[in-house]
């Protein structure tokens, strides 16, 4: 089992991968590797967040950043600043996150506080390819009760 | 990047689900809200001084225990730099602890 003490997840819905959400994945990861950070970071392809009007949208754990409208020249950014140096990247930030004095978590955000999801709630969490994943979000959790 | 699990083997008792479960709950956990947490110090200071090197120790630990309730932050100088390498250990309902050296 392996312990990485940060995830960035990129979106990988419809509307972040025709804006280039896979060549940010490809330059996350040259740099991450580059700054020899491999060991620290996980790079996560998720499914839709449903804020498609803001992708390609990359969001941060554990501080729950969530960045906008990022490109690769951002994803450099990001790497160099964000996860080498532990600064946020301000001006990627979504623009409900900059009028707050701190900047929220994910799941603070006045968008996402709002929202009681149901049968959506693990897109944009998790990599919707890998079943253990869901299986952490307890996936076939009803087979225990047959 | 981790999650290309499509060789994943058959489960046939709910035991083995339970324990994959547990074990990828301790994968994601840098997602979760954790109770404990971990803080090193990675400012000048602390980079100079080993502080990565006190990371990937946690994080080989924290691995090799399979805790699932722990989170790594990385933290700025906090001007004790003479002290670095520091890692701090926050428990709900104890005040910060921080350990130097």
């Amino acid at each position: 089992m392996a312990c990485f003490r940060s995830h960035v997840l990129v979106c990988g819905g419809t509307g972040c991968i025709s804006g280039g959400s896979a060549q940010i994945i490809e330059t996350l990861l040259k740099n991450i590797k580059a700054n020899f950070l491999e060991k620290e970071i996980d790079v996560i392809q998720t499914g839709c967040h449903g804020m498609c009007e803001a992708g390609p949208i990359v969001v941060i754990y554990p501080e729950g950043t969530f960045y906008t409208h990022v490109n690769t020249e951002d994803a450099k950014e990001i790497v160099a600043e964000h996860l080498l140096k532990g600064r946020i990247v301000k001006r990627l930030l979504q623009k409900e996150s900059l009028t707050a004095q701190m900047v929220p978590h994910y799941r603070d955000l006045p968008f996402y506080r709002k929202q009681v999801r149901i049968a959506l709630r693990n897109c944009g969490y998790i990599n919707p390819d890998s079943l253990d994943e869901y299986i952490a979000m307890d996936g076939y959790q009803a087979w225990l009760k047959l | 990047m981790t999650g290309d699990k499509n060789n994943m083997p058959k489960l046939t008792n709910p035991d083995e689900l339970k324990k994959l479960r547990e074990m990828a709950i301790a994968e994601i956990s840098a997602r979760h809200e954790c109770t404990y947490r971990i803080i090193i110090g990675l400012g000048t200071c602390g980079i100079a001084a080993g502080g990565r090197k006190i990371m990937e120790a946690a994080m080989e630990e924290i691995a090799r225990c399979g805790l699932k309730d722990v989170s790594i932050e990385t933290t700025g100088c906090i001007g004790m730099c003479q002290n670095e390498p520091l890692m701090d250990i926050v428990r709900p309902g104890e005040p910060r602890v921080t350990y130097g050296n």
